[in-house]
């Protein structure tokens, strides 16, 4: 390794000046003569970013360790990852131009709370409200068991808990660019600490609010970084809700979370993912997940709202009898992308995994993509293995890109997979044809059945909520067509 | 009703001719059918009740006045026609008491009645399983999901008491049915038979018979 000194400060090759708005720029220390290879390549735009991102964070008070750890790993990962471009295979489908040559600026303090007075929370269960990156309220926190944290690290005291947020913090070995800018600008980190044994009944919602937002027409994008970790230890249970939503339905923002989780051995997470951003924002996440040994994740995603919005699911297995169960629901009912990106590492024996994807694409410039990736090590045997993908495209130019692949190296496994993009059915159409329904009832009934298989997975609190907001959309396509 | 090969194929030979030439742009046939005079009779059905791989060339259908040729398939069966499939499609997603209540509705509507909601669709309902003999729970359960031959032919049945229909036309409602299944199947049928409705049953075997007495029979 290099013997580069860490400063808070992002130690640049020399490059030509960057025009940077309104600051002078820092001053450069030397460049060193490293035994290993500068970086081929720094990517001016991204530097310029990372510094914007960091000059936003606050520099009075030192950070607590793990989250200087973050930012020192994220600033280096960052010096040599490029933008992605269309040549780069996780993006060759995915147009990342609108948030590239939007002006791009960090949200330096939490929203007013006079701004979030609009903004409702399900007080039935243990909340926490995200807005803008930051942790703003959290209600019914005190019902949850013994020894169960939920908050913002800042406000963590119990040391052994965060000895443990410590070992763990960007441990993964998954990451692209989007994950170190996460790293660089959340200005907190969110702890959700279920010790071992302890099964929390009630499930914890995570409601990310944007509320800084530009309009429609303006070129501007404001950026927010939530990070949150989940970590269960060995037995405990918990679920998760995270909720996405734009305080306004129009304007234009960038929200790019990261969502860690660590299952312990025994350990169960039902995860429970809805996205209803803005339609004009960009919206990346990443959902980092390590299993330990008889461990079971569960993720239900509904997405329907986003300009971009993208989802990277990284799953790595620790141990062998692991159960992952991965559904998830996209909807472009305008000129959205809707994309999904997962990877599930398999190294041990014995892991179950199921994935069921289904898409719908409404709309002639509408977008889905998925690549649904799965690693069968060596030493994974007797793995079972299933992904399903399913589309329906509604309208002549709509686009799906559907990359399912399995790449399995150990010998006594079973997995399978299977793809499927179409229009409705015509053979179901007909049945109810043939009862006497008419097409437009039949279209409507088969549309949301399709999405119900993976809506019914929700628990119940969110689910209505979901069922009667996927309606709403289907509903106005449908008087377009036949 | 008749045995294998005894001509009801004539019925349909050139709708045969028809469907081959629509089915020559490299569709396969699904279902591998070695019975041919079945295969084609099976057609008929399915030019009646209106599917939309066949067309029709030439002649007319007359039913209470009206050239069925001419209407949409759901129209022909708002007009009181009622067709049980061989293998009805399994609808994954949409549960029996749903897909019921619409049709219902439709009804309703071209009738000028108002639509029954939910709950009051289920006290409607409700009787009518008793006749089919078949629980409860299998309402909620998705239409045609994962049913047995004899369930899905019992759900036909149901279809038919719940929707009624002036004239109903069961193909083959007998074929694949245990003794037990084959009774209720057939006393449902009684049941639904009143002086101002007629329902064609196609058979091919006579056991039927025995407990549903046919006013005509024409063996073909």
């Amino acid at each position: 390794m290099a013997a580069l000194a860490f400063t808070p400060h992002i130690q640049r090759p020399p490059i030509p000046p960057l025009s940077t708005p309104t600051k002078a720029p820092k001053s450069r220390t030397k460049t060193r003569v490293s035994l290993q290879p500068s970086p081929t390549f720094s990517d001016p735009f991204v530097l310029q970013l990372a510094e914007t991102l960091e000059d936003s964070l606050p520099s009075s008070s030192s950070p607590p360790l793990p989250l200087q750890k973050l930012r020192d790993t994220s600033s280096e990962a960052l010096l040599s990852t490029p933008w992605p471009s269309r040549k780069d295979e996780p993006f060759r489908f995915t147009d990342t131009s609108f948030i590239r040559h939007s002006q791009i600026h960090p949200i330096p303090h939490p929203p007013h709370s006079s701004s979030l007075s609009g903004v409702s929370s399900n007080t039935q269960f243990p909340n926490l409200v995200v807005a803008d990156g930051y942790v703003v309220n959290s209600v019914n926190l005190s019902e949850l068991p013994n020894g169960v944290f939920v908050g913002s690290m800042l406000e963590l005291s119990e040391v052994s808990i965060l000895k443990r947020v410590s070992e763990f913090v960007s441990n993964s070995d998954c990451g692209d660019l989007f994950w170190s800018i996460n790293g660089i600008g959340a200005p907190d980190l969110t702890v959700v600490y279920v010790p071992a044994g302890c099964k929390v009944e009630n499930p914890v919602c995570l409601r990310y609010i944007s509320v800084e937002g530009c309009d429609e027409g303006s070129n501007e994008l404001p950026v927010s970084n939530p990070r949150v970790l989940v970590l269960v230890e060995r037995g405990g249970e918990i679920g998760i809700i995270e909720e996405f939503l734009g305080k306004d339905g129009q304007s234009r923002y960038w929200a790019n979370s990261v969502l860690e989780v660590m299952v312990g051995e025994g350990g169960k997470v039902r995860h429970s993912y809805i996205q209803r951003q803005s339609l004009n924002a960009a919206h990346i996440k990443w959902t980092s997940v390590t299993q330990e040994a008889a461990s079971t994740y569960e993720l239900v995603e509904v997405s329907s709202g986003g300009k971009l919005s993208r989802h990277n699911v990284h799953i790595q297995q620790l141990g062998p009898e692991t159960v992952t169960d991965l559904s998830s629901l996209h909807l472009s009912v305008s000129d959205q992308t809707q994309d999904l990106h997962s990877r599930l590492v398999m190294d041990h024996p014995r892991g179950y995994s199921r994935q069921l994807h289904k898409c719908i694409v409404a709309h002639s410039q509408g977008q889905a993509v998925f690549d649904g990736n799965i690693k069968v090590n060596r030493y994974a045997q007797q793995t079972d293995a299933g992904q399903l993908t399913r589309s329906l495209l509604l309208e002549p130019r709509a686009t799906v890109n559907i990359k399912p692949n399995l790449q399995i190296i150990a010998d006594d496994v079973k997995c399978s997979h299977g793809a499927a993009i179409s229009d409705l059915e015509e053979s179901q159409l007909f049945y109810f044809l043939a009862r006497g329904i008419n097409l437009e009832t039949a279209r409507k009934a088969l549309l949301f059945s399709f999405g119900a298989e993976v809506v019914e997975r929700l628990p119940n609190p969110i689910r209505k909520e979901v069922e009667s907001h996927i309606r709403e959309l289907l509903d106005p396509t449908l008087k377009g067509s036949s | 009703m008749g045995k294998n090969g005894s001509g009801k194929s004539t019925l349909a030979k050139n709708l045969r001719k028809e469907r081959e030439r629509l089915l020559g742009r490299g569709m396969k046939e699904r279902r591998d059918v070695t019975d041919v005079t079945s295969r084609l009779r099976i057609r008929t059905e399915m030019v009646l009740v209106g599917h939309p791989d066949y067309e029709v060339t030439g002649g007319s259908v007359v039913f209470k006045g009206e050239n069925l040729v001419e209407m949409e398939p759901e129209e022909r069966s708002l007009a009181g026609l009622f067709m049980s499939f061989q293998s009805p499609v399994a609808i994954p997603g949409v549960n029996n008491i749903d897909f019921l209540n619409m049709a219902y509705n439709a009804r309703r509507r071209k009738l000028g009645l108002p639509e029954l909601g939910p709950i009051e669709f289920y006290a409607y309902i409700f009787p009518k399983l008793e006749l089919v003999n078949m629980k409860a729970d299998f309402l909620n359960r998705n239409v045609n999901e994962g049913f047995s031959g004899g369930e899905r032919k019992r759900n036909e049945i149901l279809q038919l008491a719940v929707l009624g229909a002036d004239l109903a036309i069961l193909d083959e409602i007998d074929s694949g049915l245990d003794v037990d299944a084959l009774r209720d199947v057939a006393a449902a049928v009684n049941g639904l038979l009143t002086p101002k409705n007629s329902v064609l049953m196609i058979t091919h075997y006579a056991r039927l018979l025995n407990i549903i007495k046919p006013t005509y029979i024409h063996v073909m």
